[in-house]
């Protein structure tokens, strides 16, 4: 009697203070949710449903779903989506790094303060002078040198910073107003991105014209030889996993992450040779059957610590668009020469479907590097305890071995936030920069999932399919969080 | 960047901790160049936008004051303010409270629901949108501060952050969680 009283008054508690936030979440969340559950089952549209118009409402069973698997535009938004997301472990591996420097500069003032502060003083006069008054074409490089010296003196001021603060600027600026920005910095008349790559592209253009040679058989050698040290790495390093008998299905799901989704591309990559697609097969299959052979149960869960498998993972993440891009770049090449005849031009960016999503991936990698990840990031870093280095340093651990040994695995849980909200994100994402930037894209290239269920819902008006496709996307999300729930977190007590 | 000090073992040298300043501006440069365009492109005529020069020929400090002339800017800055303050209200007040229940006190079904909680995080914020949408074509919302100061999407969010932290600093005596669970206490590094 006793106890039981006890519980339900700590239930009374603990709901008193969950009542408020509860309510909301009822209100805004379960019931619209509840609600989308069921318009997937129906064929609700909103130009014969709505409150002008009474139809009646029709369930249609799995038919929204069964039309989903068989809707190309389905397959191209998921394939775009996961495009997009190829960012994310550059973005992490930026914001680490970033936040690496943050704490390492010094916090102390140095002698030179004061000359450099009579300078700045004197640029900053000149370079608003020249702002209020006319200016010539060449001020801009003076204007440029006023902005460095400017932020090098805060810098060095306040001990470093208004470099976080300056990093942390994309993000308490509005997103839209940045995607707008980069919309017009992207403009291949106006914009000041072609206009600085001209003369690069101009300068390319002349090497290739006089050594055509050097691209067409240097260029694709160079890649493939880096790709292939890339791709014997992840080999050699998932085998010494293999055989040190930690979990086998996890190496097994990093290992065909790192060559199976490349590869998967690559096939489906109109124009790719076919020497590339056959080269990244073989290496796939080749880490399968060398890890498969090395165990008898490959699909068995090694008794011992799964130390490290969230660094493997990170690392085959930030291995993956490496190779895409040194893919590439064995893709380019040869096809250079042909290109430089009539001059290299920059490319078309938003407007072109080869370009679309790499430029979007770019103003997301810029706006993510000094995001909320920087600051975890930072935290992270600040709650290691200087003890472990200490010991490191009398150990006479090398830089690289501190940072392997102690601050990667201390950072473990935090990588492995920001990569699980990075990947929940990043399924979902898409929408507000595709819809400021490209209203989808050229011919649809950068349309996610998420777009397409806004214009499924809201422009063609097809509620119920616009539900269906949020229900399946819930689906891949839920299962790629498991994953990542599954394997992901195993070393975090490293 | 409270206790750094052991990240970097010695301290670096004047001519180091230069250049890392060096380094720290070029990079903050790359964040600061697009908005340094965008302030230059303000101070341009319209017919002067489209060519790539970044300097304006004469820098038109007016078209500040235009615009609050040409849009209802105010009014604009006002309605911003406003919903975001009972936005930020709500929405702190509420997840306080909710991130304290679910972290310091036990409760039966407490962590039920909060796997449901986040749960629906996973869940993209168009799938409620449009049920919303209707709901608040319903209540008659649409068009109204109301409607708009609803609870966000991203207000899980908020409280799966904050209870994270929670779960992190909670004492040994309370339920370890097993490795399906949130950034569990015993791993944050400590």
């Amino acid at each position: 009697m006793k106890p039981r009283e006890r519980t339900l008054r700590r239930w009374f508690t603990g709901m008193a203070f969950l009542l408020p936030n509860l309510l909301g979440f009822c209100a805004f969340t379960l019931v619209p949710l509840a609600l989308s559950f069921a318009m997937a089952f129906t064929d609700w549209d909103i130009m014969r449903h709505n409150q002008f118009r009474h139809e009646p409402l029709h369930f249609t069973g799995l038919e929204n779903f069964i039309r989903l698997l068989g809707d190309p535009q389905f397959w191209r938004d998921l394939g775009n989506t996961f495009y997009l997301m190829l960012g994310l472990p550059f973005a992490m591996a930026g914001s680490l790094g970033a936040a690496l420097l943050l704490t390492r500069v010094s916090r102390r003032r140095t002698a030179v303060l004061p000359a450099l502060a009579a300078t700045t003083l004197v640029l900053i006069a000149s370079g608003l002078g020249l702002l209020w008054g006319g200016m010539a074409e060449s001020g801009v490089w003076f204007l440029f040198g006023m902005l460095a010296a400017s932020v090098l003196l805060a810098g060095v001021l306040t001990g470093g910073t208004v470099y976080r603060t300056l990093f942390y600027l994309p993000s308490f600026t509005s997103g839209v107003a940045t995607y707008v920005l980069w919309k017009k910095l992207y403009n291949p008349h106006s914009g000041p991105i072609n206009f600085g790559l001209a003369p690069v592209l101009d300068r390319l253009t002349s090497l290739v014209r006089t050594s055509p040679d050097a691209f067409t058989y240097g260029l694709p050698v160079i890649c493939a030889g880096l790709a292939a040290a890339v791709v014997g790495w992840q080999v050699r390093r998932l085998r010494s996993r293999w055989s040190g008998s930690e979990s086998g299905l996890a190496a097994m799901v990093t290992g065909a992450l790192t060559l199976g989704i490349p590869l998967g591309l690559l096939l489906s990559w109109q124009g790719f040779s076919m020497i590339v697609a056959v080269g990244v097969a073989a290496s796939g299959a080749a880490v399968l059957i060398v890890t498969t052979l090395r165990r008898p149960r490959p699909w068995g869960r090694a008794r011992s610590a799964d130390a490290g498998l969230g660094t493997e993972f990170a690392l085959a993440m930030l291995s993956l668009p490496l190779l895409l891009v040194l893919a590439a770049g064995i893709h380019v090449g040869p096809a250079l020469p042909a290109l430089a005849v009539s001059g290299i031009e920059p490319p078309d960016w938003l407007g072109s479907y080869a370009w679309a999503k790499p430029a979007l991936m770019m103003v997301s990698l810029w706006a993510a590097i000094g995001s909320n990840n920087m600051i975890l990031y930072l935290a992270g870093l600040g709650s290691i305890s200087p003890e472990l280095y200490e010991a490191a340093d009398m150990d006479g651990a090398s830089a690289g071995q501190r940072f392997w040994h102690i601050t990667w695995p201390q950072l473990a849980p935090v990588t492995f936030f920001i990569g699980v909200m990075g990947i929940i994100n990043g399924m979902q994402g898409g929408f507000e920069v595709a819809r400021t930037m490209t209203a989808g894209g050229p011919a649809g290239a950068t349309t996610t999932l998420s777009y397409y269920i806004f214009s499924e819902g809201f422009e063609t008006g097809r509620l119920g399919y616009a539900s269906a496709i949020a229900w399946v996307l819930f689906a891949l999300v839920f299962a790629f969080s498991l994953l990542n729930f599954r394997f992901g977190n195993r070393d975090l007590s490293d | 960047m409270t206790e750094t000090k052991g990240i970097s073992s010695k301290p670096p040298g004047p001519a180091r901790g230069l250049g890392l300043h060096g380094l720290m501006t070029l990079l903050s440069l790359g964040m600061v160049v697009p908005f340094a365009w965008m302030v230059l492109t303000s101070l341009k005529s319209l017919a002067e936008v489209g060519d790539p020069a970044w300097l304006p020929k004469q820098a038109l400090w007016g078209n500040y004051p235009e615009v609050f002339s040409v849009i209802p800017f105010l009014r604009f800055m006002a309605n911003s303010v406003v919903i975001a303050g009972w936005v930020t209200l709500l929405q702190v007040f509420t997840s306080a409270l909710a991130a304290f229940s679910f972290a310091r006190l036990q409760w039966p079904g407490r962590d039920r629901v909060f796997f449901l909680y986040l749960g629906t995080m996973m869940l993209p914020g168009l799938v409620m949108l449009i049920p919303n949408f209707q709901l608040m074509v319903r209540f008659g919302l649409v068009d109204s501060y109301l409607g708009l100061v609803r609870r966000p999407p991203s207000m899980p969010l908020a409280r799966f952050c904050c209870g994270s932290s929670c779960w992190a600093s909670r004492g040994p005596s309370t339920r370890r969680r097993r490795s399906t669970g949130p950034v569990s206490g015993r791993s944050s590094g400590r």
